[in-house]
């Protein structure tokens, strides 16, 4: 026998077809109340399957971030303001002591003007 | 330039998803053939195939919302219902094999040119240990190539080949196949 091996197993494995009953026997058991089904597949993520704490978690991580960046920006804002006061300051300090300067130096070239 | 228009399948697969029975059912009606005809090389009894093949069908239903596409909803039900075959047949070692009178008649001339033939082979498929049949089925019957059914039986590669090796051996000699070369040009060396 020379027919080739393959070709037979291909032929002689052939499917078949179960019948028409089949589809209603699977409808039917789907149905029936012993068999718990989810009454609508949503898609879940694997992490979700695996961690199912996961979104929990990543709300309250979520969470301390902006409260922890709100702070940091509070922290900078004020450090802006007292930067900002202290420049305040020295200019201010800066100009009287010009001002100072000038009166001295006005004092005392009308002293030093002989009578 | 192609379009990557949703098949029919992807279609049925989404639709069954989101919940539609008709889709479901068109999808069972689609795939009951393969999984149907799988249970029954591995199992050798209609009876016992059509239990299988209806509890795999009704594992997919609870399964749908893991399962991604419909192309992997097919590697699903290859997978499951071997796995669940070989499972059966472990706990039975003795091989219930299919009397002739089990066989659904096949219309097809071509096909049953040689009848008693491919019963024959059938016969002989239905007594190779577990995992070989497994693998001799998804070869022949679903065209699977050895890496696809390596996956499938999530089963080494080279167990795969050395199964495929072994069984054709086995199936020639008892067929009384005197081929030395024909192994070779088969590529399983």
């Amino acid at each position: 026998m020379n027919d080739d091996l393959e070709h037979e197993l291909r032929r002689a494995l052939r499917p078949v077809d179960p019948g028409e009953d089949f589809t209603r026997a699977v409808m039917a058991r789907l149905q029936s109340p012993n068999v718990v089904s989810l009454p609508r597949a949503r898609p879940h993520s694997r992490v979700q399957r695996v961690l199912p704490w996961a979104p929990a978690a990543l709300a309250a991580s979520l969470l301390m971030t902006i409260m922890l960046t709100h702070q940091h920006r509070k922290e900078e804002q004020e450090l802006a303001e007292g930067l900002r006061a202290r420049e305040e300051l020295l200019l201010a300090l800066r100009v009287t002591s010009e001002k100072l300067d000038i009166a001295y130096q006005v004092v005392h070239t009308t002293n030093s003007t002989p009578m | 330039m192609s379009t990557n228009l949703p098949s029919i399948a992807d279609e049925h697969f989404a639709r069954a998803r989101a919940g539609e029975p008709t889709a479901f059912a068109a999808l069972v009606r689609t795939h009951q053939r393969s999984v149907f005809s799988l249970a029954l090389r591995m199992l050798g009894s209609r009876e016992a195939a059509d239990d299988l093949a209806q509890d795999v069908f009704l594992q997919l239903h609870l399964n749908l919302a893991t399962i991604e596409s419909s192309a992997h909803m097919t590697f699903w039900l290859r997978k499951v219902v071997t796995h669940r075959a070989i499972d059966r047949l472990r706990q039975r070692p003795r091989v219930e094999v299919a009397s002739l009178d089990d066989e659904p008649e096949i219309a097809d001339v071509a096909v049953a040119a040689d009848p008693l033939l491919q019963r024959h082979l059938r016969a002989l498929v239905a007594e190779l240990p577990s995992s070989a049949r497994a693998v001799v089925v998804l070869r022949y019957q679903e065209d699977l190539d050895p890496l696809e059914i390596a996956r499938t039986l999530e089963m080494p590669i080279n167990t795969v080949k050395s199964h495929l090796k072994r069984s054709l051996a086995s199936l020639r000699e008892r067929l009384g196949v005197t081929s030395p070369d024909a192994f070779e040009e088969l590529g399983y060396e």
